[in-house]
C-alpha cells in the first residue's frame, strides 16, 4: 500500500514537472485565471517566469526519477513524497503567479511544505533546524508581505501588472531582504546550513538547487521589473554582500566532514556569486552602463541555471552515498571510487561543474562576472572601482577556496583506503540511479561547451529585463557561424578591446593534447605496470587511519583565516610512544558558524530577555486592560495605515 | 623623467608594506634606508622636472642624514642590545598586510577626492604618501616593540617628506635642516632610551594598557 | 599556414626547452654552492629514463590515478599553446583570456591533489593540502596581476596585453620617456609575479625541488606515489609550468614578438637571452635565501599580493 502510494505520488510530481515543462513552450507569454471561491488566482508566463519555471521543472523532473529508487529509505513514509509534490507545484505557481494574493499563497504552502519535510526525519538535529527554518522563513514572509502590501498602497491593484516602475527605495530594500533570507544572503544565512542537510536527500536536492532559485526569481521581479531605477547604491550593496557571503559560505564549506553541510555551505557560496551579478547588474542599469549590466546579468542567471543543474546533482550524489554507505560523514567514508565507479565519475564533474574548472559551465558563469567586475574598474566612477576590485579579490579567492573544498570532498570520500567497514561494505548504485544522475551532469558539460544557442535565449530574457532598453542578444552574439571562431565576445566598456572565451576550443585543445600525449606514452615508454601496495614507510602495520584525513586537508587555510572561525579543538591521546601510530589518539573538532555564535545567539538572549521584561509588564490578570490592550493596539495598526496611505 | 619618479614613489609605498609584511627588525632598518634612498631619488627627479636648485641641496642632505646616518645608528644600537629578531605584532603579519592595502585603497578614495594640484606629478604622489603615512601609524600602533616603533616613526616622516618635497617649490631648506636635525636627534635619544632600559632589565616589549 | 607553422615552432621550442630551463637552475644553484653538479641536460635523461621504466600503481588506486596525469599534461600543454612567448600569434590564440589561464592552471591543481588523495597514501594528502593552502594564496594574486595588465593596457587577452606593451615601450623610448606608459605598473607586477612564480613552482622558500624529505615537501609529495610514465608526465608538466611563469616573466620584463618570419631569429635570441637571465636570478635567489617555515609563506605571498593591488591601483587611476 506504501509502495503504491510512493510510487503514485513520485509519477505525480514527474507528470507535473513534464506538464510544466512542456505547456510554457506551447503557449508562452499568456495570462490565464483560477476562479477559486473568495478570489480569482492569477497566473501569467512572462519571459523572467518562462526560464524559472522550466528551470524548476527540469530539475524536478531529474530529482522525482532518482526519488523513484531512491524512495525505497523512505518505505513508512510516503507522505514524504506528496509533500515532495505539493513542494514542487507550489514553487512552480510561485514563479507563475502574475498577483500579489497568488504570489503569497504559493510562496506560504512553499514554505510549509518544505518545513514539514525539513522535519521529517523527527530526530532532534532536524526538529532544531526545523525551527530555526520555520522562524527564519516567516521572517522572510514578513518582510516580503509588507513590500506588497506597500506596493499595494502605490498602486492600489493587486495585479502584477500594474507594478511596474514603482517601487521605491523602501519596498526594494524590505523584498530583498524578505528574498535574501529565503535564498540565505550573509546575515539571515544561518538556518540554510542547518534545514537544507536535514531533509532527505532528494529534498535536500530540491531546496538548494531549485527553492533557492524562486528567491532570485523574486529579487529580479523586484529589482528589475517593479524597481525605480535610480538607487545605485543598492547595486553596490549586493554586489558586496555578495562578495562576502560567497567567501563566507565557502570558508565554511571547506571545513565541513558532513557532504550534505559541505553542499549547503556551497549554495551560500553560490548565492553569493549570484547576488555579485544582480548588484553589479542593477548599479550599471542605474548609471547606464548597458554592456557590464548585459554582461553582470548574465553571469548572475547563467550561474542560477548551472547552480541548480550542478547542486542538484551532488545532492543526489550525497543521498546515493547516504543510502549505500549509510554516513554522511566524510572521515567515514574513502574508497567509494572502487565501488561504484560510474557514479564517482558523474559526482566528479559535478563537483568539477560547482568549482568552477573550464571548461565546464560552472567556469562559464563565473568568466562571465569576472568579465563585468573588470569591466566596472575601468568606469572611473569612484566607488564602484574599488568595490570591484575587492569583488574580484574575494570572488578569486572563492574560487580558489571553492577548488579546495570540492577535492577535499571528492577526494576524501571517493579516492583513497576505506576509512571504515561501513565504507567497505557500501552496496552499489542502482540503474536509476545513475540515470537521473547524469542527466544533469549531461546538461552541464552541454551548456559549458556549447553554450551559444543558451546565451541568445537567455540575451532575449535579458533584453526584456532591461525592457528593450539595450538588447541582450545583439551584444552577446557569437562571431560568426563557426563553433570554434564563435567565441563569448564581451567588451565591457568602451575603451576596452573583447573579452573572449571559446569553450569549444578549450575542450577541443584539450581533446588534441589527451591524444597526443596518450600516443606519444604509449609509443615511447615501456608499457607495463605492476600493481603494488601504497607505500607506507616499511612499517609492518596496515592502518587505515595512516592516510590523510580530511580536517587535515583543510588545516592549513583554516589556520591562515583562523579569525573566520570560531573552533573548539581537543587532543587526546595514550603516552605510550613506542610506535609510530599511537593506538587511541581522539581528535575531536567542533567548527561553528562564527555568525551563529557571536550573531545570533546574543539576539537570542536579548530577544528572550526583551520579551520576558515585556510580558511581565503587560501581562494581567484583569479582563478589561487585556481588552484595552488589544484595542491600542489595533488603533496603532490604523494610525499606521493612515501614515503610510499619506 | 616623470615616469621614473613615480616608480621611485611607489617603491616607497612599496618598501612600507614589505616593513609590514616582515617580522625582521634588521631587515625593517634596511627596507628604511631603501626607502630612504627612493625619497632622495625621488626629490632629484623633482628638481630635474622642475628646475629647484634647492631640492639638489634636499636630495643630498637626504641620503646624509636618512640613507646613512641614521640607519647606522640604528643598527649600532641594534649591536649593542640583544633584542630579539623579531618583532611581536598585535595582530598577525598577512592580516597587517592586508591591512596596509586597505589603507592604500582608502587613502587613493581620499586622495581622488581632494584636488592637489599643486603637488607636482598629481594626485598619485598624495596618495602614495598618505598610504605611506598610515601604514607607518598602523606599524606603531601594531608592533610591541620600541624599534618597530622607531621604524614606524621614521616612515611616518619619510611620508611627509614626500609630500612636502612634492609641492612644486619644495619647503625652505632650513625647514628641512631643522626637521633633519630634530628626527637625528629624536633617533639618538630613542636608542639611547632602548640601551637603557635594556640595562635597567625593564621588559623590552612596551607594555600596552 | 605561416602563422600556424610558427606558432607550432613557438610552441615545440618552449615544449623541447622546458627541461633544459628547470636543468639550468639546478645546474646553477650547485655551481654557487660549489658543488661539480648535474649535467644541464639531466632532465632529458631522467625524463626518457623514466619512460623505460615500469610504472608501479598503487593497488589502492582508482581511474584517478591513470586519467590525472594525462589531464595535468595536457592542461599545461595548452596554457603553454596560449603562450605568446616571442611570436604573436601563438596556437590557440583566441583562448589567450586572462581568466581563462588562471583557471585553467588551477584546474592542473584540482587534479594533481585528486592524484595525491588517490592512493590512500599518508603524504599525498600532506602535498594535496599544501598545494591548496599554497594556490588559494598565489591565485588572487595572480588574477590580480592579469587583471591589472588587462585594465593597464585596455586589453582582455594576453596577446594583445603584451604587444600593447611593446608597442608602447617603443614609443616611448623614441620620444624619451613620455607619453601613455608606465614603468612603475610592469615593475610592481614583475616583482608580483616573481614571488608567485617560486610559490606555485615549488621553489625555495616556499619548497624545495631537490629534497625528498616528507614532512616539508609539497610537490613532491603530491607525486610520491608516481612512477614510471606517469612520474615522467608530471615531472614534464611541472617543467612546463615553470617555462610557462618564466616566460610570463619575461614578457612582463621587456616584451617583444615577432610579427612575422623576418624578425623571428631576433625575438627567439631575445626570449632566450631573458630567460636564461630569470634562470640566473631565481638560482641566485635560492641559494641566498633558506626554505620558509609553511606557515610563514602566507607573509610573503600577501606581500605579493599588496603590491599587486597598489599595481592595479595604479592601473586603474590610469597613466
Amino acid at each position: 500500500m506504501n509502495g503504491l502510494l510512493r510510487y503514485t505520488f513520485i509519477s505525480l510530481s514527474i507528470s507535473a514537472g513534464l506538464f510544466f515543462l512542456i505547456f510554457p513552450l506551447i503557449s508562452p507569454y499568456k495570462e490565464f485565471y483560477v476562479y477559486t471561491v473568495p478570489f480569482a488566482l492569477t497566473f501569467k508566463i512572462d519571459r523572467l517566469s518562462i526560464f524559472f519555471v522550466i528551470l524548476i521543472a527540469l530539475v524536478s523532473i531529474f530529482i522525482s526519477v532518482f526519488s523513484l529508487k531512491y524512495s525505497e529509505e523512505y518505505k513508512e513514509k510516503p507522505h514524504i513524497f506528496f509533500l515532495g509534490l505539493l513542494f514542487i507545484l507550489s514553487m512552480i505557481l510561485v514563479v507563475l503567479s502574475y498577483d500579489m494574493v497568488t504570489f503569497l499563497i504559493f510562496w506560504e504552502l512553499m514554505s510549509l511544505t518544505s518545513f514539514f519535510l525539513v522535519i521529517s526525519d523527527g530526530n532532534s538535529e532536524s526538529k532544531k533546524a526545523g525551527r530555526l527554518y520555520f522562524l527564519m522563513t516567516h521572517i522572510g514572509t514578513v518582510f516580503i508581505t509588507s513590500a506588497f502590501v506597500l506596493l499595494y498602497l502605490k498602486s492600489s491593484s493587486l495585479s502584477f501588472g500594474n507594478y511596474k516602475d514603482i517601487a521605491g527605495i523602501l519596498i526594494l530594500l524590505l523584498a530583498v531582504t524578505g528574498f535574501s533570507i529565503k535564498a540565505g544572503l550573509l546575515p539571515f544565512h544561518a538556518w540554510l546550513p542547518h534545514a537544507h542537510p536535514v531533509a532527505p536527500s532528494h529534498i535536500s536536492a530540491l531546496m538548494s538547487g531549485v527553492m533557492v532559485n524562486v528567491a532570485i526569481y523574486g529579487i529580479l521581479r523586484f529589482l528589475f521589473i517593479f524597481g525605480l531605477k535610480g538607487y545605485p547604491y543598492l547595486g553596490i550593496l549586493l554586489l558586496i554582500l555578495g562578495a562576502l557571503t560567497a567567501f563566507f559560505g565557502i570558508m565554511n564549506a571547506l571545513v565541513q566532514k558532513d557532504i550534505k553541510k559541505t553542499l549547503a555551505f556551497s549554495t551560500i557560496e553560490n548565492i553569493g556569486i549570484i547576488y555579485m551579478g544582480i548588484g553589479l547588474s542593477y548599479w550599471a542599469s542605474v548609471e547606464g552602463y548597458k554592456i557590464i549590466a548585459v554582461t553582470a546579468l548574465l553571469a548572475a542567471i547563467l550561474h542560477v541555471l548551472n547552480h541548480a543543474l550542478s547542486k542538484s546533482a551532488l545532492f543526489m550524489g550525497s543521498g546515493i552515498i547516504l543510502k549505500n554507505a549509510h554516513t554522511k560523514n566524510m572521515e567515514e567514508l574513502g574508497g567509494l571510487s572502487k565501488k561504484m565507479s560510474f557514479f564517482s565519475v558523474l559526482f566528479l564533474i559535478a563537483a568539477m561543474s560547482i568549482s568552477a574548472v573550464p571548461p565546464l559551465n560552472g567556469f562559464l558563469g563565473e568568466w562571465y562576472l569576472y568579465v563585468s567586475l573588470i569591466g566596472a574598474a575601468q568606469t572611473h566612477n569612484l566607488y564602484i572601482v574599488y568595490f570591484s576590485i575587492i569583488s574580484i579579490a574575494l570572488l578569486s579567492l572563492t574560487g580558489v577556496i571553492a577548488g579546495a573544498a570540492f577535492a577535499k570532498l571528492y577526494g576524501i570520500t571517493f579516492l583513497g583506503k576505506h576509512r571504515s567497514d561501513k565504507a567497505k561494505n557500501a552496496a552499489k548504485t542502482g540503474l536509476i540511479e545513475n540515470i537521473s544522475l547524469s542527466f544533469p551532469v549531461l546538461l552541464c558539460i552541454v551548456i559549458g561547451i556549447y553554450p551559444y544557442p543558451l546565451i541568445s535565449v537567455l540575451g532575449g530574457l535579458i533584453s526584456y529585463l532591461f525592457r528593450g532598453l539595450v538588447s541582450g542578444g545583439g551584444i552577446l552574439r557569437a562571431f560568426g557561424s563557426n563553433p570554434f571562431s564563435a567565441l563569448s565576445p564581451v567588451q565591457t566598456y568602451k575603451n576596452y578591446s573583447y573579452s573572449m572565451y571559446s569553450p569549444m576550443l578549450f575542450i577541443t585543445g584539450i581533446l588534441i593534447f589527451l591524444g597526443l600525449a596518450a600516443m606519444f606514452f604509449k609509443i615511447a615508454s615501456n608499457g607495463k605496470t605492476r600493481k603494488y601496495k601504497t607505500w607506507d614507510c616499511g612499517l609492518e602495520e596496515d592502518n587505515k587511519a595512516a592516510q590523510f584525513s580530511g580536517s587535515g586537508f583543510s588545516y592549513g587555510i583554516m589556520r591562515v583565516f583562523s579569525t573566520f572561525y570560531s573552533t573548539a579543538s581537543e587532543i587526546k591521546f595514550d603516552t605510550d610512544v613506542k610506535k609510530y601510530f599511537r593506538k587511541d589518539t581522539v581528535y575531536s573538532e567542533e567548527i561553528s558558524d562564527i555568525f551563529e555564535m557571536k550573531v545570533y545567539e546574543p539576539l537570542k538572549k536579548y530577544i528572550l530577555k526583551a520579551s520576558n521584561y515585556l510580558s511581565s509588564i503587560f501581562e494581567t490578570e484583569n479582563m478589561n486592560l487585556s481588552l484595552s490592550y488589544v484595542f491600542l493596539s489595533l488603533v496603532l495598526c490604523v494610525i499606521i495605515y493612515l501614515f503610510l496611505v499619506g | 623623467m616623470d615616469k621614473f619618479a613615480e616608480l621611485f614613489a611607489v617603491l616607497i609605498l612599496v618598501s612600507a608594506v614589505l616593513n609590514a609584511g616582515s617580522p625582521f627588525i634588521e631587515f625593517g632598518i634596511k627596507l628604511y634606508a631603501f626607502q630612504s634612498l627612493m625619497l632622495a631619488l625621488y626629490t632629484l627627479m623633482v628638481a630635474l622636472h622642475s628646475n629647484t636648485p634647492s631640492l639638489y641641496w634636499s636630495f643630498s642632505i637626504t641620503i646624509l642624514f636618512k640613507v646613512i646616518t641614521i640607519p647606522y645608528f640604528l643598527f649600532k644600537t641594534l649591536k649593542k642590545t640583544d633584542i630579539k629578531r623579531e618583532m611581536d605584532s598585535v595582530i598577525g603579519i598577512p592580516e597587517s598586510v592586508v591591512l596596509a592595502g586597505s589603507l592604500t585603497l582608502l587613502s587613493n578614495i581620499i586622495a581622488e577626492k581632494i584636488i592637489t594640484s599643486v603637488i607636482a606629478f598629481g594626485s598619485l604622489i598624495f596618495t602614495i604618501s598618505l598610504a605611506t603615512f598610515l601604514i607607518g601609524a598602523m606599524l606603531m600602533i601594531t608592533r610591541k616593540t620600541l624599534f618597530s616603533q622607531i621604524i614606524g616613526f621614521l616612515t611616518i616622516d619619510n611620508a611627509i617628506f614626500l609630500a612636502g618635497n612634492s609641492f612644486t617649490r619644495g619647503m625652505p631648506l632650513i625647514v628641512e635642516f631643522g626637521v633633519l636635525f630634530d628626527l637625528l636627534a629624536a633617533v639618538l635619544i630613542l636608542s639611547l632610551l632602548i640601551i637603557n632600559i635594556k640595562k635597567s632589565s625593564i621588559n623590552k616589549t612596551m607594555k600596552h594598557n | 599556414m605561416a602563422e600556424i607553422g610558427l606558432g607550432l615552432f613557438q610552441f615545440f621550442l618552449i615544449l623541447g626547452l622546458a627541461p633544459f630551463f628547470a636543468g639550468i637552475i639546478h645546474k646553477l644553484k650547485q655551481n654557487f654552492r660549489g658543488q661539480k653538479g648535474i649535467k644541464i641536460t639531466q632532465f632529458y635523461t631522467n625524463f626518457f629514463k623514466l619512460l623505460k621504466k615500469e610504472a608501479v600503481i598503487s593497488s589502492e588506486s582508482s581511474y584517478i590515478s591513470k586519467i590525472a596525469p594525462y589531464i595535468i599534461l595536457s592542461v599545461n600543454l595548452l596554457v603553454l599553446g596560449i603562450l605568446p612567448a616571442f611570436y604573436r600569434y601563438p596556437l590557440f590564440a583566441p583562448l589567450s583570456d586572462i581568466i581563462v589561464i588562471v583557471y585553467a592552471l588551477s584546474a592542473a591543481t584540482f587534479f594533481i591533489t585528486l592524484y595525491s588523495l588517490d592512493q590512500g597514501s599518508p603524504f599525498g594528502g600532506l602535498g594535496g593540502e599544501r598545494e591548496w593552502f599554497l594556490t588559494m594564496l598565489s591565485e588572487p594574486s595572480l588574477i590580480f596581476i592579469f587583471v591589472a595588465l588587462a585594465i593597464y593596457s585596455k586589453k582582455g587577452m594576453i596577446t594583445e596585453i603584451f604587444y600593447y606593451i611593446q608597442k608602447n615601450a617603443a614609443v616611448a623610448v623614441s620620444n624619451g620617456f613620455h607619453g601613455h606608459f608606465s614603468i612603475a605598473i610592469p615593475f610592481m607586477l614583475l616583482i608580483s609575479l616573481f614571488i608567485l612564480g617560486l610559490s606555485e613552482n615549488a621553489r625555495i622558500p616556499i619548497d624545495n625541488p631537490e629534497t625528498h624529505l616528507e614532512l616539508t615537501m609539497i610537490h613532491e609529495a603530491n607525486i610520491l606515489e608516481a612512477s614510471g610514465k606517469y612520474l615522467g608526465m608530471l615531472e614534464y608538466s611541472a617543467y612546463i609550468k615553470l617555462s610557462i611563469f618564466l616566460t610570463f616573466m619575461s614578457l612582463i620584463l621587456f616584451p617583444y614578438m615577432a610579427g612575422n618570419a623576418a624578425e623571428l631569429p631576433f625575438a627567439v635570441l631575445l626570449y632566450l637571452f631573458k630567460m636564461l637571465m630569470l634562470c640566473f636570478i631565481i638560482a641566485i635567489f635560492e641559494v641566498l635565501n633558506p626554505k620558509m617555515r609553511l606557515f610563514r609563506a602566507p607573509n610573503m605571498l600577501s606581500v605579493a599580493f599588496i603590491i599587486s593591488l597598489i599595481a592595479m591601483i595604479l592601473s586603474v587611476r590610469g597613466v
